[in-house]
């Protein structure tokens, strides 16, 4: 298992400085969630994690090495990435989506093995997506998209699973579920989240972020405080206890 | 709810492929057979198998005035129509999966109009022989290549080449050459040299010759090898170039290498042919209605299906009007137009796939 750590990370845009001396350290096995209003930077943080983005300054490291120096195949059999994707227009079915998951783990002209059918069946079955292996993916809900791309990401088996907004589109359930599954991969996670509650219930370690920097980080418990809500997010809150889940519940008011 | 289309089993796409081979052999052998002399089709037949396996027929029912036009003119001929088929073909896969737009063809980037911009200026100017190779080819490749390259230096300034900057640069650069083509042609004073600008701007294969057939050749191998190797590369490349490199793809070298491929393989092809209109768009387009997206498939399809149809296409453009002969780009897109509206009529067919 492997863990992420940003060092004195900054970014910027042309000229706008998106972030400056970000530091934060996600431990092997960890859950994390990233948190903070629309525009913080979290999301350019996360693409700066999963290499889309080159850093202007500062490191990240996964078990000490620099995420730039890795190669391609090597870096793709560490993390597996889940984003919202832009609409492509050619039409692949549900099976050779998850399939390409398998890319980083085959030399260039090998065949897919029994073994990759398996993990590629496996994963599909573990998103509830059985049965749909020959559908075309642009005939599918948002929302069994999104499933699709999770199977894909976890048909890649890596050691760290990196989340931008992954259940943006789904419906509670399926929120849940993705959550529950990946949760139960019991692998170094690092995602944005946008719901707190369910940050709340599933995070082991929250990092907030407001204007490109780090507002505060802990434990669900010692981050989602009311105060925070009111300076970050300006809204009053009121947090409870969950009496089914044994976790925090947040609701807002103005 | 729509599944994947009826080939998708091993057995059958390759009982297809098998079907088209046999359909591309003899069309070979009919194009060669037909034209302004008709040649029967055992005769050509038989010289071909005299002419590749050296066997000797002891009746020869056939004049060496026959032979002469089958084997030297005909053949030639029909094989740069068999490479300008699979080469298009296969670079407007590239350029598709390189832009990431299923519009994309061989000539996306610039390359028609800049080698047509290096053929005219050699027309006008007077075609003189460059140690064997004629002056005309030697301006459209370079025409060819000059574009691409300027298309791919410009789309790659300040930071990464998006598909969208490339194919808007393609074409302001397609446009700025056209013009200038346009005005040689308009300021020229030699009508047959216009006439022959015209002609081939809009392609043929006459200029088909043994002796010039290996340059086409060894592109179209060589990219057909390239596709079929990194199929797996290109097909992630199709979901976005993000997607791909999560998955472990080096985008930037894929990207790369295929954009130069795809240039110079057109640069062969254009330099050999003129400009040869929609078979790079529409046979990958046809390949996928048939086979769904994955590069394999579509490149061996397309490298069956696009021989067909410029073959025909060609036999076609002799025919119509003999023993004049029309170019081939005429022909091609008057056939090929109404059919990919039509592909794209159907219902079951979105761009590349199938609709929901």
């Amino acid at each position: 298992m492997a863990d992420i750590r940003v060092e004195n990370l900054g970014f910027s845009y042309g000229d706008k400085r998106i972030f400056e001396d970000i530091d934060l350290h996600v431990e092997k096995k960890q859950f994390v969630g990233l948190i903070g209003p629309n525009g913080c930077g979290k999301s350019t943080l996360l693409k700066n994690v999963y290499r889309l983005y080159h850093p202007e300054m500062g490191d990240i490291r996964i078990d000490g090495k620099d995420v730039n120096s890795i190669k391609h195949k090597a870096f793709a059999k560490k993390m597996a990435v889940v984003f919202q994707e832009g609409n492509h227009q050619f039409d692949f079915s549900v099976k050779e989506i998850v399939t390409m998951g398998r890319f980083a783990h085959k030399k260039l002209m090998e065949n897919e093995s029994k073994n990759d059918h398996r993990i590629v069946s496996g994963a599909i079955e573990r998103v509830g997506l059985s049965g749909f292996e020959d559908r075309c993916f642009l005939s599918l809900s948002g929302g069994e998209k999104q499933r699709v791309l999770i199977a894909r990401a976890l048909a890649q088996q890596s050691e760290i699973i990196v989340l931008d907004e992954p259940t943006n589109h789904l419906d509670i359930k399926y929120q849940l579920q993705v959550m529950e599954i990946i949760k139960s991969l019991n692998i170094t996670t690092f995602t944005a989240v946008h719901d707190f509650n369910i940050a709340a219930q599933y995070c082991d370690y929250i990092y907030v972020m407001k204007d490109g920097q780090i507002h505060s980080a802990g434990t669900p418990e010692k981050t989602l405080t009311e105060a925070m809500f009111n300076e970050v997010f300006g809204v009053k809150s009121l947090i409870q206890n969950n009496p089914c889940t044994k976790k925090l519940h947040v609701s807002f008011f103005l | 709810m729509k599944f994947k289309s009826e080939f998708k089993s091993r057995s059958s796409f390759i009982l297809l492929c098998t079907l088209l081979l046999c359909v591309l052999l003899f069309s070979l052998i009919a194009s060669i057979s037909l034209g302004a002399v008709g040649i029967d089709l055992t005769d050509v037949w038989k010289i071909v198998m005299s002419k590749t396996t050296g066997i000797e027929y002891t009746e020869q029912s056939w004049s060496r005035a026959t032979e002469n036009i089958v084997w030297n003119l005909r053949m030639p001929r029909t094989l740069l129509g068999v490479l300008a088929g699979a080469g298009f073909a296969l670079a407007g896969l590239m350029m598709q999966a390189l832009t990431k737009n299923p519009l994309a063809n061989p000539y996306i980037l610039g390359i028609s109009s800049g080698a047509t911009t290096g053929a005219v200026i050699v027309i006008v100017l007077g075609g003189v022989q460059i140690l064997g190779i004629d002056s005309v080819s030697m301006g459209a490749f370079f025409g060819a290549l000059f574009t691409s390259l300027v298309v791919f230096f410009l789309a790659g300034r300040g930071g990464s080449m998006s598909s969208t900057r490339l194919v808007l640069i393609g074409v302001s650069i397609s446009a700025l050459f056209s013009s200038i083509t346009n005005f040689i042609i308009f300021t020229a004073q030699d009508q047959t040299k216009v006439r022959t600008a015209l002609f081939w701007m809009t392609g043929g294969l006459s200029g088909g010759r043994f002796d010039k057939l290996l340059a086409p050749a060894i592109g179209v191998i060589i990219c057909f090898v390239f596709i079929i190797v990194f199929s797996r590369g290109l097909n992630s490349l199709l979901l976005g170039e993000d997607v791909a490199k999560t998955l472990g793809v080096n985008t930037k070298r894929l990207k790369n290498t295929m954009l130069i491929l795809s240039s110079v393989l057109t640069g062969f092809l254009v330099s050999n042919t003129g400009i040869i209109g929609f078979v790079g768009l529409i046979i990958p387009h046809v390949a996928r209605s048939i086979v769904g997206p994955g590069h394999k498939r579509v490149a061996i399809l397309s490298v069956l299906l696009g021989p067909i149809l410029v073959i025909w296409a060609d036999v076609f453009a002799r025919l119509v009007s003999r023993p004049e002969e029309i170019p081939i780009g005429i022909i091609t897109s008057f056939l090929g137009a109404p059919f990919f509206i039509w592909l794209i009529q159907k219902n079951t067919y979105g761009f590349g796939g199938h609709n929901g």
